[in-house]
């Protein structure tokens, strides 16, 4: 994969980019690269700086991951559709791109020369996504399966269902050293959806707690029974389904 | 491999947590225990719908002690809540077995409804309960495959390995 990013303008070169701005725009860059591979369940491909081009400010990414194609690609339907069908995550990283590059110029994107539209564009305000309005919390169940956290302290959680698929949540640094710790754990966690027309977005993790592992029903069940007893507590079963029926 | 989901129901985990072992329970009981054991054995993962939580807690001599016992074994145990889509779901059921409902009590209609429409919306294999005959009239009204599993009752045809595992049942009675 190859894809320029450039801060344009009339007379901008690499010198008119202050460090901490380069630095920023490209972490923002590779959060974007990160949520799309996340919003497509690819792993996120590793993208350095091939080369800095002298007339406008021009960075050359580049990435040999066999992924990075297709991300690359949806960063460019991305960029050209601002944002629009895109997750929570992508929408916001584009924003800081854009608000980024602002302070100099605007940051103009040349896709791939394997692409087949190669004519370059400029990344614009994203557009508020008007349908993705209903938050849902839940409860899911699965495992911990990985855990990020990127410069600006924002952390992700991701975990794989137990029916299959998996979610990448953002979390608090609280809960993320809580999720840390149940690494390869089954557990239970509460978590927010954002519910689109079409689509459903991972939101974020609220509480994260680790449960018994499937298959230890009966188990679970006969040690409470155990502590009752030792407890001298009683259940009568018989009293209780007899009041159910007469219901 | 994704395991496959056993929903239970209020009676069953009842049973499971007696502890007088009276004479009429007793059957009942070990039927419950071979029934969960025997899915056990095929995997299954065990999911307690909120709604019985709520009958659990809600009523019934003792519930205080039972509420204290539900939070520690429940603690441990997948719970799965009346979403959205699982309550339209229970919605549709109860429309009609409200209406064929023949003297039962409304919200206990509504309750099987709720458990019902949980396990079809979680897509669960199975539903284990001790009062089949009103599952299958809810599951009938979607013409939902999720298979009710009589725990409490001696094991139909099918189910013939558990009867070779249960000990006479009047023993010592």
């Amino acid at each position: 994969m190859k894809l320029t990013i450039a801060l344009t303008g009339e007379g901008i070169t690499p010198k008119d980019v202050s460090l901490r701005q380069l630095s920023e725009l490209l972490e923002a860059t590779a959060a974007t690269f990160d949520s799309l591979a996340a919003d497509r369940k690819m792993n996120p491909p590793t993208v350095s700086l091939a080369k800095v081009k002298e007339g406008s400010a021009a960075y050359e990414l580049y990435s040999s991951d066999r992924q990075a194609d297709r991300v690359a690609a949806s960063f460019v339907t991305a960029v050209r559709r601002r944002g629009k069908g895109t997750s929570p995550r992508t929408r916001k990283s584009l924003q800081r791109m854009h608000k980024i590059s602002a302070r100099t110029g605007s940051l103009r994107i040349d896709p791939m020369e394997s692409s087949p539209n190669t004519k370059p564009i400029y990344l614009a305000p994203v557009l508020v996504e008007p349908d993705t309005q209903v938050e849902e919390a839940t409860v899911v169940y699965g495992r911990v399966v990985g855990l990020r956290i990127d410069a600006r302290d924002q952390a992700g959680v991701t975990l794989r269902y137990d029916d299959g698929g998996q979610g990448e949540f953002e979390a608090s640094l609280e809960t993320l050293q809580k999720a840390a710790g149940l690494l390869g754990h089954a557990v239970a966690a509460r978590v927010t959806f954002l519910r689109g027309e079409e689509q459903d977005w991972e939101g974020e993790i609220e509480e994260i707690e680790e449960r018994a592992a499937a298959g230890e029903f009966m188990e679970t069940i006969k040690r409470a029974r155990r502590e009752l007893q030792e407890k001298g507590i009683v259940i009568d079963a018989s009293k209780w389904l007899v009041e159910r029926d007469d219901d | 491999m994704v395991r496959p989901i056993a929903v239970v129901d209020t009676d069953v985990i009842l049973l499971l947590l007696d502890t007088e072992d009276e004479k009429d329970v007793r059957v009942r009981k070990s039927y419950a225990e071979l029934t969960i054991e025997n899915l056990e054995r095929q995997k299954a993962r065990f999911v307690v719908p909120a709604p019985v939580i709520a009958e659990l807690c809600g009523n019934g001599p003792g519930s205080d002690v039972v509420r204290e016992v539900a939070e520690k074994v429940f603690k441990n145990l997948r719970i799965e809540v009346l979403d959205e889509d699982a309550a339209v779901i229970a919605g549709e059921m109860s429309r009609t077995r409200l209406k064929q409902r023949q003297g039962r009590e409304r919200g206990a209609v509504k309750v099987d409804c709720q458990i019902a429409g949980i396990a079809h919306r979680i897509g669960a294999k199975w539903l284990v309960t001790g009062n089949g005959e009103d599952y299958r009239k809810c599951f009938a009204v979607l013409n939902s495959p999720v298979e009710v599993i009589d725990a409490t009752q001696q094991p139909a045809f099918g189910q013939q390995v558990m009867v070779s595992l249960v000990k006479p049942a009047t023993a010592g009675k």
